[in-house]
């Protein structure tokens, strides 16, 4: 059972709404108007489509007003996303910044909770030693402070969420906007970042050298440095 | 005029009756009376709330309003809930204490939503003000149990503590233990967002010398086994959140906490049941009859577990569930919780694409069939229809807040692979007090257009992967005449709505757009043409000035404030603006 939209063409009440226009870089008080197509489409209209002096193309899709009154959808083709889903990750959408959108609090605490309840079904289903009886994942956040030379101020980034260098790295280098941050001296040549850490005793080491499970149980803070220093 | 001056009320009398008036609205209004009226009603003020914090600045309101007692400032974008903006960008309430720990020393509360806290800033807080009550931190990040530590330790009359989802640096100290003996006036304690431990023979004594205890949400490291002790000690509790909600030697326990549980006769909100056992609901049990709100988000209990337990809740306004309990489940509810009000459905299996169990567009429909007075929707699904949608839309006419998330973005309507443009249409059109509303799913320009002419009420909402022109754009922000905050991501959405329609921008809070396609020099322009606007650029590649004016900005926000461009911006971030550019921090 389908509902009519019945999409008259009555004004907004939009006292506030200008058009815009781009040549005087003032604004224009709104006229009246002439023709049957009143409050905000003329608007639209005005300043982009009908002014001459703007040189915009007439080809935009805004100007077809023969719409079905209710409101039924052409057919569509499908749409172009212009920007940043990770068509490799599509999969559920779950390979998307920030979407679904869940807080980020919520997220980890159901998470963890889920490999709690598989461990506590383990013990419940199967009374003997299944080895992870033992298993309790708890998840502590490990932030630490990243100073990279050269910028004012310093981020931070957790440590927790990373199982390698790698990625650590690869997150470091989004955080920073900066591709060459490596470890290791990876730039003979005198260019590119460095990344360093300072241990439990204070000491500053070069990442990279120990297990990746050594360094998270010791790094207390990090930093870029620039190579030829 | 003098005639008119001989009949006006002295201004005590004035003052006296502006104490009866509470609400910020009635306030504004108050003020724009005249000039006599506003200078009373400036100094009349107790209650500040700040929805932008970057929209005025600690001096402006300190100047207007000397005597506030209590301040609600909100901070980040709501996009930065999903880490879409990035660390470090603002919203750090230091400065507003350090300015009012000289200006406002009555200052009895504090209510901070997404704002970077420090311990600092908590200790200045439990020193500076004498009478502090009440503390709320929602969504918050920046500080530790060590702070939280100095305002047990100081603030002696304090009421509220109240952590909502914050990201706290537990340093699994005594911070509960810092509560003096002599503490006895709390009503509210919500510590269920910390990791830690707390001692629990602290914890039970605060909670027994704290007789008008009524809001207790303790945090998952408190096992079933402390529940009744603590429930015996505050009978009287209003609201309770509990700790993890299993036990092996469960039998033994059972007796001890369903009587505990029977002793609250007041109880009316149940939150909490981390890692919860089927077999340790029967617990509360008892006092479902009078529970208004139930929050199972945490909860993995499955379909039958949780029809035991709502067909018991006939009482319930509110209820937060996670998707695991299936169809049927709603079902259950759409005919046991005839009163029900606000209905919150979270996917459970984040990070896992099987789905095991049925959670389908037919929940929602039937809760909408069951619950006349439903008015307040939050639901994720993998489908949806158009058919599903009117129905929504006819059976609940006095919808408020509607948030739809599909989760696969551009999905289309699933029996007609149709966009969902006229099921969304027909939300606004017969939803006409909507407020809030969010989009997914297949959407064209189309849906804008509903929501530019019917959203008359709309003040906030959220889009995501929709639309296909500016005109989409156009629509909303050339409609919608109570539009307060517009946020925007992957959509083809551009300049020339934008720039068309930026006055717009000073009768709305803020709008947010990332990932679309708006260019450097249009946002260049805007911020130029709008003095009132702080348009951000935000955009971790570099300065404006090295790239080109053709090129897409990363993250767009745009809010009115009368306090000019901030000076706090982290290196990523620029305010362009008339005086330069782009001016970086």
């Amino acid at each position: 059972m389908e509902l009519e939209l019945a999409l008259s063409l009555s004004p907004a009440p939009m006292g506030t709404t200008r058009p815009f226009d781009l040549n005087c870089c003032a604004f224009e008080s709104k006229e009246t108007s002439e023709c049957g197509v009143v409050g905000c489409k003329r608007g639209f209209h005005e300043a982009f489509v009908e002014d001459p002096k703007l040189g915009v193309k007439e080809t935009l899709p805004l100007l077809q007003w023969n719409d079905k009154p209710n409101g039924e959808d052409e057919q569509k083709s499908p749409l172009k996303s212009p920007c940043s889903i990770n068509q490799s990750d599509h999969g559920e959408g779950y390979g998307i910044v920030g979407w679904p959108p869940i807080k980020s609090w919520r997220k980890k605490h159901q998470n963890h909770q889920q490999q709690n309840q598989i461990g506590v079904r383990c013990r419940e289903n199967r009374r003997e030693v299944c080895g992870i009886n033992d298993m309790v994942i708890h998840h502590k956040s490990m932030h630490v402070k990243v100073k990279m030379e050269g910028e004012a101020i310093g981020r931070k980034a957790d440590i927790s969420l990373h199982s390698s260098y790698q990625s650590l790295i690869a997150t470091l280098r989004d955080m920073f906007g900066k591709c060459q941050i490596d470890m290791n001296n990876g730039h003979k040549d005198g260019t590119g970042y460095t990344l360093a850490y300072q241990d439990k005793e204070g000491d500053w080491l070069l990442v990279g050298d120990v297990p990746w499970q050594t360094f998270i149980q010791s790094v207390q803070r990090l930093k870029i440095q620039r190579n030829g220093n | 005029m003098p005639a008119l001056m001989a009949f006006s009320f002295p201004e005590d009398v004035l003052e006296h009756i502006f104490t009866f008036i509470d609400s910020d609205k009635d306030r504004n209004s108050v003020s724009l009376v005249c000039k006599s009226w506003y200078e009373i009603e400036r100094w009349s003020r107790r209650r500040v709330f700040i929805g932008n914090c970057y929209a005025a600045s600690p001096r402006i309101v300190i100047r207007r309003f000397p005597e506030v007692r209590s301040l609600s400032l909100k901070g980040k974008p709501h996009f930065a809930d999903f880490n879409l903006v990035p660390e470090g960008w603002g919203a750090c309430v230091d400065p507003w204490i350090s300015a009012m720990a000289e200006a406002y020393p009555t200052l009895e509360e504090l209510r901070l939503k997404r704002m970077v806290v420090t311990d600092e800033g908590l200790e200045l807080i439990s020193r500076a003000f004498k009478n502090f009550r009440v503390l709320v931190l929602s969504s918050c990040e920046g500080f530790t149990t060590d702070g939280l530590g100095a305002i047990a330790a100081n603030c002696r009359n304090l009421r509220e503590l109240d952590l909502r989802e914050c990201e706290v640096d537990d340093r699994c100290g005594h911070w509960l233990s810092c509560f003096p003996e002599t503490c006895t006036s709390l009503v509210s304690l919500n510590f269920a967002c910390l990791d830690g431990e707390v001692s629990f023979p602290a914890l039970e004594r605060l909670v027994g010398r704290c007789t008008n205890l009524k809001t207790l949400r303790l945090n998952r490291a408190v096992p079933l086994e402390k529940l009744p002790n603590l429930l015996k000690r505050a009978p009287q509790l209003v609201d309770l959140g509990t700790g993890s909600f299993s036990v092996d030697l469960y039998p033994e326990l059972s007796s001890n906490l369903l009587g505990a549980v029977t002793g609250c006769k007041e109880l009316k909100s149940l939150s909490g049941f981390w890692d919860v056992a089927p077999a340790c609901l029967p617990s509360i049990y008892p006092v479902c009859s009078g529970i208004t709100s139930l929050n199972l988000s945490y909860a993995t209990i499955r379909r039958p577990d949780f029809v035991k337990l709502v067909s018991q809740c006939h009482n319930l306004h509110q209820l937060w569930v996670l998707d695991y309990i299936e169809d049927s489940g709603l079902a259950a509810v759409a005919s046991s919780c005839k009163d029900l009000k606000e209905l919150r459905v979270f996917p459970s299996y984040i990070n896992d694409a099987e789905q095991n169990f049925q959670l389908t567009e037919r929940g929602l429909v039937s809760v909408s069939e069951g619950c006349p007075k439903l008015r307040s929707v939050l639901y994720f699904c993998h489908q949806m229809s158009n058919e599903a949608l009117f129905t929504i839309a006819r059976n609940s006419p006095n919808m408020t807040r509607f948030r739809l998330c599909i989760i696969e973005p551009h999905t289309p309507d699933y029996l007609t692979q149709q966009s969902l443009d006229a099921g969304f249409g027909a939300i606004v059109q017969h939803c006409k007090g909507l407020q809030r509303l969010s989009l997914s799913g297949l959407l064209t320009d189309r849906v804008f257009e509903y929501i530019g002419n019917y959203g008359k009420k709309l003040e906030m909402l959220s889009v995501a992967f929709a639309g296909e022109s500016d005109l989409g754009l156009h629509h909303v922000l050339s409609g919608c005449p109570s539009l307060r905050k517009l946020e925007i991501r992957d959509c083809p959405f551009g300049d020339k709505a934008l720039l068309a329609n930026a006055a717009k921008l000073e009768t709305m809070r803020s709008l947010w757009m990332s990932s679309c396609s708006v260019t450097l020099g249009a946002c260049k322009l805007l911020g130029q043409k709008m003095p009132r606007l702080n348009v951000e650029v935000i955009d971790e590649r570099g300065s404006p000035e090295s790239l080109p004016d053709d090129c897409l900005v990363e993250r767009l926000y745009a809010y009115r404030t009368v306090a000019g461009p901030r000076f706090d911006m982290p290196s990523f971030v620029w305010t362009v603006d008339e005086e330069s550019n782009s001016r970086p921090s």
